[in-house]
């Protein structure tokens, strides 16, 4: 009786678990950016893991079998989101901007300061943000070039967001 | 029920190799290729359960461990450029 309670519901846990797994490639591949695509991915798979992971568990007797699959749910619980935060950032930090976001009708709004670890370099083009001169280096400009145009361009010349996430806008470090 | 895991397993890598192979910034690649990577973790579980060895669990947890290093090595690969840094310890001992 217990028995075929464990069992039915390990199979619910193990098919919803593939069913979100189906969901988050999906995910993946039609999404319309790398951010939401992250979100996809990194989200569903945690929980889709867990739920398989905890599926197995109900198969078998409790022993080290269990244990380990513990050990893997477990660690990669904590792994997944940490290396999807690295993803992001590094992304952010190389100015891939998120191709979805309210960047437009942020271009009416005043200055707007932004710390360097947080703005790529489209930061730069934009009129409303304002730079310490110290911070520059982490624009990966050097202050001379910026100088040069201080008479800033009109906002109405801002860059389309996301319009440089071209092929090679990965690589430039 | 292993089977029907195993194979929803199999089309979701199947999936993030398309946006291996689509993605156009390096960083949709690095993505695709650690989703696969937790998917294989989690494929390799599912065929030791399968095939009614469960000592295939060790390989799962080995590969999730590499798994979380390579993608944070890729990444600083991509970020500054190198894997190695200067060398702080170079310039202390003066070789």
């Amino acid at each position: 009786m217990i028995g075929a309670i464990l069992d039915g519901l390990s199979w619910a846990l193990i098919l919803g678990g593939g069913f979100l797994l189906i969901t988050a490639g999906l995910g993946l591949v039609r999404f319309p950016d790398l951010y939401s695509r992250m979100h996809a991915g990194g989200l569903v798979d945690t929980l889709a893991l867990s739920l398989i992971l905890v599926g197995l568990m109900l198969q078998v007797e409790p022993g080290l079998v269990t244990v380990k699959l513990a050990f893997i749910m477990i660690f990669l619980f904590f792994t997944s989101p940490t290396s999807t935060y690295a993803l992001g950032h590094a992304a952010l930090i190389s100015g891939l901007r998120p191709e979805l976001s309210a960047e437009p009708s942020e271009a009416a709004a005043p200055e707007r300061h932004v710390a360097p670890s947080f703005a790529g370099r489209d930061a730069l083009d934009d009129p409303a943000t304002v730079i310490a001169p110290e911070e520059l280096w982490a624009y990966g400009v050097d202050v001379e070039s910026v100088d040069a145009d201080a008479p800033q361009a009109a906002p109405d010349s801002l860059p389309e967001p996301g319009r440089d996430s071209g092929d090679d806008s990965g690589r430039k470090r | 029920m292993f089977f029907a895991a195993a194979i929803a397993i199999l089309v979701a890598l199947g999936l993030a190799l398309v946006r291996a192979v689509l993605g156009p910034t390096v960083y949709d690649r690095i993505l695709a290729v650690n989703a696969v990577g937790t998917k294989i973790v989690l494929l390799i579980a599912v065929i030791g359960f399968l095939t009614g060895r469960p000592e295939f669990l060790d390989l799962s947890l080995v590969y999730a461990l590499i798994n979380f290093i390579s993608t944070l090595a890729v990444l600083k690969f991509f970020k500054f450029g190198h894997l190695g840094h200067p060398g702080a310890e170079n310039e202390e001992t003066g070789k």
